[in-house]
């Protein structure tokens, strides 16, 4: 089977039940993705499947086959972070920060569907991503943030 | 997790043959399978992928108005379909179903037939669905559990989509090998409390082929509301779709409150449709309707929520 990788063309062929996040961590070595609750119920391991926000512990990456998936390291790098990820950095919108990266990979759907989303959408964008640290309040002003900056950087 | 393979079958007569052969089990998005096979209660050889057969992947309007919705279908995709605008309960309910991840991720064949989420059930323990005897339920904790018992499980089932689809009176066209099947929604989760292998009466090789619903149940007044404790990310406490079509006939039906989505008793209905009601007849209905809930000592304040939903129902559908 052959996926899109954070825009790379991949050729794979894991066991069936290999998990999308198992894949990720354990075959292509990207361990941004976080392992949290492993059963569908925290979001920490969201990625973008299509454009789609989805748990890759409950996706199996035969699933993503002919597909795209995004992860967060696909986003930006240290050097050239996202808009996003400068946005939660600014805000300071992690504590223990094991739930970032799915925090980021959902609002980045959240993004792509509303470029000016309100409170609203943004909360109702990220209610399957949990954060024990309960840094929520400061997620949703990263996410006005990095809107504000995107747009900006949009129309300039 | 137990080795499987993965079958993506080239066509819909590919996959009902792959699933006639012992071992073989549909996957939709795979949030509750795999977690089925993860706790034990399942164990394929195979899992086969439904979600991108054509017939199973597509939204068609009739030429009458009636719409037939393809069991792969995305739960995300049905909750802003064009083609449900005339359905707002069940699009409602379709938004009110996990998280957006969730949504994404499961397909309206996968949700209904999704099994229990009991914790007693999922953890394996003194459990008559898996290899047990008895609810484990009835003496322990069961604060989500149902408040009308209907055989030895007490566990209320998840779905919304499927309360939604009852008060449409939606049709659920089953298939295999062996041939094609119509069924009712009531009927689809018949015997959901004493089945130990499913809360659906499908057999191991049928499959959901498509939900139909009639174009007589297009618009007229529809309602849903999802009672939670968390407000998103979570399953019903109590959740309540009602409609009024046209012709002026009224459904009622509850989730969280039974091992299978829930219709209230005709009569009320009936009295519902009938208007000219006040606060005081209004609270008597909802009365009756769960007249014979069966609470169990920790649950009884789901009756209490279950006949709030169905007056707020019964308001807003009346007028």
């Amino acid at each position: 089977m052959r996926l899109t990788l954070n825009g790379r063309p991949v050729d794979v062929d894991p066991p069936g039940e290999t998990t999308l996040l198992d894949f990720l961590r354990d075959h292509r070595g990207l361990t941004g993705t976080k392992r949290g609750c492993d059963r569908a119920e925290c979001g920490t391991c969201t990625v973008l499947l299509d454009g789609a926000p989805v748990y890759s512990c409950r996706t199996l990456v035969h699933r993503c086959a002919g597909r795209a998936v995004e992860t967060i390291e696909g986003l930006g790098t240290v050097d050239a972070p996202h808009l996003l990820q400068e946005a939660f950095v600014a805000e300071d919108a992690t504590q223990c920060g094991f739930c970032t990266p799915g925090q980021i990979m959902a609002a980045v759907a959240v993004l792509a569907r509303d470029a000016d989303p309100t409170d609203e959408q943004i909360i109702a964008g990220l209610s399957g991503n949990l954060c024990r640290c309960g840094t929520h309040p400061k997620i949703v002003r990263a996410v006005r943030r990095a809107a504000a900056a995107m747009r900006t950087a949009s129309h300039g | 997790m137990t080795g499987f393979a993965y079958h993506r079958p080239s066509s819909l007569d590919d996959a009902l043959a792959a699933l006639a052969e012992p071992g073989s089990l549909p996957i939709g998005g795979g949030s509750d399978l795999l977690a089925g096979i993860e706790e034990g209660h399942a164990a394929p050889t195979r899992v086969v992928e439904l979600e991108r057969i054509p017939e199973l992947a597509t939204i068609t309007t009739q030429a009458d108005g009636g719409v037939r919705i393809g069991g792969g279908v995305g739960i995300a995709l049905l909750a802003e379909a064009p083609e449900l605008s005339a359905f707002p309960v069940l699009r409602a309910a379709c938004t009110a179903v996990g998280s957006p991840a969730l949504r994404a991720m499961g397909t309206l064949g996968g949700n209904l037939a999704q099994r229990q989420r009991c914790w007693y059930f999922r953890s394996r323990v003194g459990c008559f669905k898996h290899g047990g005897t008895g609810c484990a339920a009835v003496d322990g904790e069961h604060v989500y559990h149902a408040i009308f018992a209907s055989g030895t499980c007490h566990a209320a089932h998840p779905s919304d989509p499927a309360v939604a689809l009852l008060v449409l009176d939606a049709r659920v066209e089953v298939r295999s090998v062996r041939g094609t099947r119509m069924l009712d929604i009531e009927a689809l989760y018949e015997g959901a409390a004493e089945n130990v292998r499913s809360e659906t009466v499908l057999a191991g090789d049928e499959v959901i082929v498509a939900v139909h619903l009639d174009a007589a149940a297009r618009d007229g007044a529809q309602h849903w509301e999802k009672l939670t404790q968390r407000g998103a990310f979570d399953l019903a406490l109590v959740s309540c779709a009602g409609v009024r079509r046209t012709d002026g006939s009224v459904r009622i039906a509850l989730g969280g409150v039974a091992a299978g989505p829930w219709r209230a008793p005709h009569s009320v209905e009936e009295d519902i449709a009938s208007g000219g009601l006040d606060e005081e007849s209004i609270e008597a209905l909802a009365a009756r309707a769960t007249y014979d809930a069966t609470p169990l000592a920790g649950n009884a304040y789901k009756v209490q929520m279950a006949e709030a939903a169905i007056r707020r129902a019964a308001k807003t559908i009346a007028n």
